[in-house]
């Protein structure tokens, strides 16, 4: 069976990268994607370190790619992990940016798993109230919907004092980890499987 | 309404401009969930989780799917076709058939096909009186405690021993109407050893037919149990040594070649983990100044398992 995985996040919270270092750090040495772009779909195999080359831009518009990864002799054999289009804090939204919410919004209804990247280093007030409403909403999805939610805070390898995470108004827990570094993924692990 | 026509709509307010991202979201959060949406995502959520069982896993897909499919037919005006859901479940101890069970119940309940979807799990003893009559009044009214979702006869096979006279037969007698007579109203599952389940059905020839689905709950592998053992110290916030996991594997890999078929599977690994963790306690409470790490890590002395 295939357990579906969406990584929601603002631009620059590394969903990305994320993504990939999460299916290596599984044990994937090939990542099997397709991406789907404002043009057209696209399909392919990579391995991660050619993925992070490749695909990790940051903070630039990206495509959505759904990363599947076998994981054979465990449960659940097989994961899909969807890297989704950014969040954007905007109050209008142009055609493209619409059709990739709408994108995004599909992913989450029928998701099994949210990953929530928010970026530890942001200190722009409005940024950190977008992310704070942005989490209360899917938090209370999550809960509704009885889907597993997680809120990570990325870059803790970026905070001058590491032992002292910034108190963001979010809903519950906030699991600490380095995308850079995959400080935290241990515990994310335990966490969601 | 199918739920993708709901995801739709929606997402066509977001390409009219009407929502930004976070009304968007709010909106989403918001939205009404089809019937039992919530309790069927949770248990294909337990279900996709249990270590193994990819057989069992296929086959409550393909009923999953078969379900949705007739109710999309229904909903084009095409016939659909009601199917007997009826199962009976061949394994030995440990292997989940009890868990499959109750996350079927919650999966059914979640598809509209049964209102409740409770598990009413019962054995001989629930079933056979002692006395002329005692036995269908008994075998009723679990039928009727069951009605709304599943009844699960654990060992059904003993039902069918005993001979002609036994009373046994009488309680499959009740069964059997039950399910005509409740046709859509509950799910029979007879459960019980392999073995002795194929012996229970070629005797009684009548059942095979209302039995369409018999699904094989195999052991586990070592790799599986290995994998159980962990899932559940992780639960509990522990963790095995790399000394005591290897001890365990060996335990295991011994007990699956010497003891089937009564190896007791994931039971057997519950069972080590909770005494592990008595006498992991026990030594614990011998020493002073523990740290976090002393109070996670089940060693290998502390391991329940006599080595051979």
């Amino acid at each position: 069976m295939t357990r579906k995985i969406a990584v929601v996040g603002a631009p620059a919270s590394g969903k990305t990268l994320f993504s990939i270092n999460w299916c290596e750090y599984l044990g994937a040495t090939r990542l099997y994607y397709y991406e789907l772009n404002g043009t057209g779909r696209r399909k392919g195999t990579i391995t991660p370190s050619e993925a992070r080359k490749r695909m990790v831009s940051k903070g630039r518009s990206q495509p959505a790619r759904t990363f599947i990864i076998n994981q054979p002799g465990q449960s659940p054999s097989r994961l899909a992990i969807t890297d989704t289009f950014s969040l954007l804090h905007k109050t209008i939204l142009n055609a493209k940016e619409r059709m990739q919410l709408s994108f995004t919004l599909k992913t989450l209804a029928t998701t099994d798993i949210i990953l929530n990247l928010v970026d530890l280093t942001c200190s722009d007030p409005h940024q950190v109230e977008f992310i704070a409403a942005v989490d209360r909403h899917l938090s209370e999805f999550s809960t509704r919907r009885a889907v597993h939610y997680r809120l990570l805070g990325n870059k803790i390898d970026l905070l001058k004092n590491r032992s002292k995470i910034p108190g963001w108004p979010v809903s519950g827990p906030l699991i600490p980890i380095s995308v850079k570094t995959r400080a935290g993924f241990e515990l994310l692990r335990e966490k969601i499987f | 309404m199918v739920e993708t026509q709901r995801i739709n709509r929606f997402t066509k307010r977001i390409n009219r401009g009407e929502l930004n991202t976070i009304a968007a979201l709010k909106a989403l959060s918001e939205l009404p969930d089809s019937p039992g949406g919530p309790v069927l995502r949770s248990a294909l959520y337990e279900l996709n989780r249990l270590v193994g069982l990819d057989q069992v896993k296929e086959v409550v897909l393909e009923i999953k799917a078969y379900l949705e499919i007739q109710q999309k037919r229904a909903a084009c005006g095409l016939r659909s076709s009601p199917q007997m859901l009826h199962m009976i479940f061949k394994g030995n101890p440990g292997t989940g058939k009890t868990t499959v069970a109750r996350l079927l119940g919650q999966i059914f309940k979640g598809l509209g096909v049964l209102p409740r979807g409770h598990l009413v799990e019962v054995e001989r003893a629930d079933l056979v009186g002692e006395y002329i009559g005692q036995t269908a009044q008994k075998t009723r009214e679990k039928l009727k405690d069951s009605r709304g979702g599943i009844l699960f006869v654990d060992e059904a096979y003993s039902l069918g021993r005993g001979g002609e006279k036994d009373f046994g037969k009488e309680a499959i007698d009740v069964l059997v109407k039950g399910m005509e007579d409740w046709r859509s109203e509950f799910i029979l599952v007879l459960a019980g050893y392999r073995l002795q389940m194929s012996q229970f059905v070629a005797l009684n020839p009548g059942l095979s037919s209302r039995f369409p689905l018999q699904i094989d709950f195999p052991d586990y592998t070592v790799h599986e149990l290995l994998a159980i053992a962990d899932m559940m110290a992780t639960e509990r916030h522990y963790q095995w040594s790399p000394a005591a996991r290897l001890r365990l594997e060996r335990y295991l890999a011994n007990k699956l070649l010497y003891q089937r078929p009564h190896f007791s599977n994931a039971r057997l690994v519950r069972n080590i983990l909770e005494k592990s963790l008595r006498r992991q306690a026990l030594r614990l409470s011998r020493r002073e100044n523990l740290s976090r790490e002393d109070l996670v890590l089940i060693d290998r002395a502390d391991l329940a398992v006599e080595d051979r």
